[in-house]
């Protein structure tokens, strides 16, 4: 423990003494939130094993994408879910991670309700206890099934609106983006105008409805194509001795839809 | 858009980062210390070291408490210990220091290649006339290079890979062009020491695919695959969702 404390400590003031402006932004916005791996805090902390669940969705489609995604500093994670197993059958044996990233027909049964993940020889090093249940609890919101409301002939219009299933048990909100790209318009005046990706999101309770506003729009080019995201969130961690072989757990449900947009 | 107050872990987090002008640390006693902005960041840092030193003293002193309180300071004072290292260093989530890719630069993506592969898919949506594969077979895999924007050409599919990471704001585009010709590969870095998303969008080219077979609609249908994932070697795209059609 001495040890890390004392390079995190080294860390901190070397990092300090830079040259580098070191204020913040003064509120928070809706750019705090870029992606749906941005949600999820600690996808990017510094974890030896990390499990990530994906339901993604499309608004005019009935089908989705169902995958699981692992990565280990120990070993190729077998895991179970509610007494299903998955392992990887393309495992990547890298210098420092093990990872597999395996599609899966429907995850649907694990969603909206709380799971026991069984991640096996990798939690009963994290707990502390070792006499403690080698499972892992937690809640996996309700897949999210949205629609679009109040549309100008099939565009997207400020006061138009999107309602979404709520969710009471979900306690980490819903999170709504709207993406702009470049190669995904269809006007080279507008691609030469706004040659560059813009993505603006945020972060609401799940109420069931949200009212798209001018403001909402302000900084996206008028008769652009946007990408309209909606999805919700859960996580776990475990954490291991001394910080060490600590387990993320996390799962998401999201939706997309392309449409244009219509200001006048 | 506006900000609502939510629950959860993550907006602990995003509501300490974006603090304007204080640096939150823990005290000893784990109660939040706020220090002023303009303290010289030599000092500040100093400080900090001082306090976590001070932490890890009772840390040590707590070693006989009960383990559930332990467990409970440890997980509280890591990811604060990571909010310091951002703020510090200038790039919290979303700071106002910008990295060449217009991103923070609090950590660097290291690269490396792999082989993405995509499959044909026959499940068409409802109002599309013809069963063909998507994306479409021989034309995907047969052109020297894709189009270079949606606007070139309405008669060429058009397909882009993108590639990103909250890693310094990392994202890359990269418009299917297969690493032979009448391939269905194509090789692209992608980050090998981060979570990283594959998007993968196809527009199919104009033609009377849809409506009736009586009254045929020129359109253009778009599907996309995404997955998020750490590195691998290879990457399939094997399932695709409809999103929408646009006329011609």
């Amino acid at each position: 423990m001495k040890k890390i404390t004392y390079i995190i400590i080294l860390s901190i003031f070397s990092f300090s003494c830079s040259d580098d402006n070191h204020d913040l932004e003064t509120e928070v916005d809706v750019s705090s939130v870029k992606t749906f791996e941005d949600y999820l805090e600690f996808s990017n902390a510094d974890i030896n094993n990390k499990i990530l669940i994906q339901r993604v969705g499309g608004l005019n489609s009935s089908n989705s994408i169902n995958t699981i995604s692992t990565s280990s500093t120990i070993g190729a994670i077998d895991l179970e879910i509610d007494g299903v197993s998955f392992s990887g059958d393309n495992i990547y044996y890298g210098d420092e991670l093990i990872n597999w990233n395996n599609n899966i027909d429907d995850l649907s049964m694990f969603y909206g309700k709380q799971v026991n993940v069984n991640v096996k020889n990798k939690i009963s090093q994290a707990k502390n206890d070792s006499n403690s249940e080698e499972i892992v609890s937690f809640y996996i919101p309700e897949i999210i099934s949205a629609n679009l409301y109040n549309l100008k002939e099939g565009h997207i219009q400020p006061g138009s609106y999107i309602t979404w299933n709520t969710d009471s048990e979900n306690v980490n909100g819903i999170i709504l983006a709207v993406e702009y790209k470049p190669t995904s318009q269809f006007s080279q005046e507008m691609v030469e105008n706004y040659n560059e990706r813009l993505i603006k999101g945020l972060t609401i309770d799940d109420v069931g409805t949200y009212t798209i506003t001018e403001a909402d729009l302000a900084e996206f080019p008028d008769k652009a194509n946007l990408t309209f995201y909606i999805g919700r969130t859960g996580y776990s961690i475990e954490t291991g001795n001394e910080g060490e072989n600590d387990v993320y757990i996390g799962a998401y449900t999201s939706m997309r839809a392309d449409m244009k947009i219509d200001k006048e | 858009m506006i900000h609502k107050t939510g629950t959860g872990l993550f907006f602990y987090f995003v509501n300490f980062t974006l603090s304007p002008c204080h640096l939150v640390t823990l005290s000893p006693c784990h109660l939040v210390t706020l220090l002023p902005c303009n303290f010289n960041p030599c000092f500040k840092s100093l400080l900090i070291s001082v306090v976590i030193l001070a932490l890890e003293f009772d840390v040590h002193k707590i070693k006989i408490m009960n383990k559930k309180v332990k467990k409970l300071l440890m997980f509280s004072v890591m990811p604060i210990i990571a909010l310091l290292l951002m703020s510090a260093n200038g790039n919290g989530k979303d700071g106002s220091k910008k990295g060449p890719d217009g991103g923070g630069s609090g950590c660097v993506v290291k690269e490396s290649d792999t082989e993405v592969t995509l499959f044909s898919m026959y499940q068409m949506p409802p109002g599309r006339i013809n069963n063909w594969a998507v994306p479409v077979y021989p034309s995907l895999w047969s052109g020297a290079s894709s189009a270079t924007g949606l606007f070139g050409d309405a008669d060429k599919y058009y397909c882009v890979i993108t590639i990103s990471s909250n890693c310094n704001d990392y994202n890359r585009e990269y418009v299917w062009d297969p690493d032979t010709q009448g391939g269905t590969t194509m090789t692209i870095p992608v980050p090998e020491n981060d979570q990283f998303r594959i998007n993968v969008e196809y527009w199919e080219q104009c033609g009377p695919y849809w409506g009736s077979s009586n009254s045929p609609t020129y359109a253009r249908g778009l599907w996309f695959s995404e997955i998020t994932q750490n590195y691998s070697s290879n990457i399939s795209i094997s399932s695709w969702i409809y999103l929408r059609r646009e006329n011609c």
